[in-house]
């Protein structure tokens, strides 16, 4: 091999590395802001914090931690509950929050993986799932008090009936618990300790991966699948009650389903808006809405109806006679399901120049959200 | 255009490849990588030989004639070997050409690997978007072939690792892991790069070949060390493969292997 040869293999190897190192995706975003609200302050994980804002101004009431910890990164949406603020993050902590100061009360760190999806609080029980493929159930203080482990991850918020806490999976379950187990319903974990369930009250299979929170109205279950069904399941037997996919056009859905009335509207990643009929899964449409991008967040419900957010940062409202209009476009990418509180429609939109948007239900800005570096 | 031509067919048939074996996706990236290697192996095989015409001739006595009689004249010098080049069939593109082609195939490779072990929101949706039916619906007369989007999210452990995350050994006693399958990376890619790499007579070569041979197994290692185990282990199956080739076409250096001794001087 000649010399400039070897410059050749040389200058050939360092490209490839370089082109290795910028696509490995080490240090970029691997997820979108979480958003939740309750009395006009508005809770938000995204990144290295979380962030409560007084959604009246947009005024920053705390930040969680105060100095950011680059390893420690948030994007589950934060559960809250009286006092309680209940948020995971990447490094495999669940923390609970003073919902007043951003104070921490307790950290449970004993799962393995990352906390995705939103914790729900139940009475005095926290279910928080995890990409470890456990489903925790702990006491609120932080204490864990039973567990099951599904066979994938777990990135949706569970819901409860206030019989059961229903969990859908990566794994392509839905599974039914109990709120609570008695010690001697309990089996011993890899670990040692008598806190595993072994068997669920049902499961169902819906043959792919459940990425979207389901909801739950009058004990029926909505969950939809990233194959592009939406289901309807009786939250008592696991039974499926009716299914829809539009004869397998709908593309897959990552957003949560808003169940209004008689009707059940969901958005796909083709950038459809669907809805269809409570009772059997029939459209109600003849034709879908369609946006024009996709569609990765779930819907919202406000007091002019339900709220749709696209890729390409557009802001549809389906009013009550479920006529769409568009509200306003943004112009950067919107993941994120949008908070309505007070009559604001918060957007998150993922990028750190403006991390929140309040606009009202015409569109126009109320105000907006930058957090200081 | 990239997602389209390299990225989406790739990652399509590393899915097929995985539902064809079983669901191990350990298996599935090593059989994916020697897949690739062997359609590429034509112009790898093209490259090793060009580089081996064009290493033969810094030997060559009329070339080492050409050197000593132009050593002050550097555009005679070059005339002479753009002459000689042409008389003895050499041409000097003819190695690096096949590199170029295949530098997107390798990056395509690569990205299409970590893009299917996806494991967060963000990788989940950009891979599923990618996901096209087209391939299992031409293949569909093999049995037991499920709807791509079935397969999501993928097993993602092999042997003692999980692919989309870094790999370590945890051993009672010592207080971090071993990441084992980096050191691998670092042992085989320093030994592609000596088993394939053969002396030239230009010292400065050597040296540079040398620092070369130091840099890239550790700059690997770094990789493999700090990213998911599933891009390690692509990283040992293609220095493996890539040894295998030079060795079915009888371009290994074994001596390269063996320190040499300085002959004692009298």
């Amino acid at each position: 091999m000649n010399k400039s040869n070897r410059y050749f293999y040389l200058w050939i190897g360092i490209l490839v590395l370089i082109a290795l190192s910028g696509c490995t995706g080490a240090t970029t975003v691997s997820s979108w802001p979480g958003g939740s609200a309750a009395d006009n302050v508005g809770y938000f994980s995204y990144g290295t914090q979380v962030i409560a804002i007084d959604t009246k101004n947009g005024s920053l009431l705390w930040q969680y931690p105060q100095k950011s910890d680059p390893k420690s990164q948030f994007y589950a949406p934060p559960e809250i509950a009286n006092n309680l603020l209940v948020v995971g993050n990447y490094t495999n902590t669940l923390f609970a929050l003073d919902r007043e100061s951003g104070f921490t009360k307790w950290e449970f760190s004993s799962a393995k993986d990352r906390y995705i999806g939103s914790s729900l609080i139940v009475g005095d029980r926290i279910f928080a799932p995890n990409s470890d493929k456990y489903l925790y159930a702990l006491n609120l203080n932080g204490d864990l008090v039973w567990r099951y482990k599904t066979l994938g991850p777990n990135w949706t918020k569970p819901v409860s009936n206030g019989k059961y806490v229903f969990l859908a999976s990566l794994d392509h379950f839905l599974y039914a618990f109990k709120l609570d187990y008695r010690n001697d319903e309990l089996i011993m974990d890899e670990d040692g300790s008598r806190t595993l369930v072994s068997k669920p009250e049902w499961k169902l299979d819906l043959s792919s991966a459940i990425a979207a929170d389901p909801v739950i109205k009058d004990n029926r279950l909505f969950v939809t699948t990233i194959r592009g069904v939406l289901y309807s399941v009786d939250a008592d037997t696991g039974k499926t009650i009716w299914s829809s996919d539009n004869g397998g056009s709908i593309k897959s859905i990552w957003g949560s389903p808003v169940v209004i009335e008689d009707t059940v509207f969901f958005g796909d990643e083709a950038g459809n808006v669907y809805a269809v009929s409570l009772m059997d899964g029939s459209p109600v449409w003849i034709v879908p809405f369609s946006t024009g991008a996709a569609i990765i967040a779930g819907g919202r419900e406000t007091t002019e109806g339900i709220l749709f957010v696209t890729e390409e940062g557009k802001v549809f409202l389906i009013d009550r006679e479920k006529e769409p209009k568009p509200v306003t476009t943004i112009g950067t990418p919107i993941f994120s399901t949008p908070v309505y509180v007070g009559e604001k429609i918060i957007l998150a939109p993922a990028i750190k120049e403006k991390l929140l948007i309040a606009v009202d239900l015409t569109g126009k800005e109320i105000w907006s959200f930058a957090p200081s570096e | 255009m990239w997602n389209t031509i390299i990225i989406e067919p790739f990652i399509n048939a590393l899915l097929f490849i995985y539902d064809l074996i079983g669901e191990n996706f350990g298996l599935a990236i090593i059989l994916f990588t020697i897949i690739i290697k062997l359609i590429t192996h034509p112009l790898t095989a093209k490259q090793i030989t060009s580089s081996k015409a064009l290493q033969d001739l810094q030997s060559d006595k009329e070339w080492q004639d050409i050197q000593k009689k132009y050593k002050n004249d550097r555009d005679k010098l070059a005339q002479e070997q753009m002459r000689l080049y042409k008389e003895k069939g050499i041409s000097p593109f003819a190695s690096c050409l096949p590199t170029l082609i295949q530098f997107p195939i390798i990056i395509g490779l690569y990205q299409s690997i970590i893009q299917t072990m996806g494991n967060t929101p963000i990788q989940m949706v950009n891979l599923v978007s990618k996901i096209s039916p087209w391939l299992f619906n031409t293949l569909s007369f093999i049995p037991g072939l499920k709807d791509p989007i079935t397969l999501i999210p993928l097993n993602s452990q092999f042997l003692w690792m999980d692919m989309g995350k870094p790999e370590r050994i945890f051993i009672p006693g010592i207080s971090f892991g071993i990441p084992v399958l980096a050191i691998f990376v670092v042992v085989t890619s320093f030994l592609q790069t000596k088993l394939i790499t053969n002396p030239s007579p230009d010292a400065q070569s050597n040296q540079m070949s040398g620092l070369m041979n130091i840099y890239m197994p550790l700059l690997m290692g770094w990789f493999a060390y700090s990213f998911a185990s599933g891009l390690a282990l692509y990283f040992v199956a293609s220095n493996l493969i890539t040894i295998v080739q030079y060795a079915i076409l009888g371009r290994f250096n074994f001596s390269a292997l063996i320190p040499k001794r300085k002959k004692a001087e009298k």
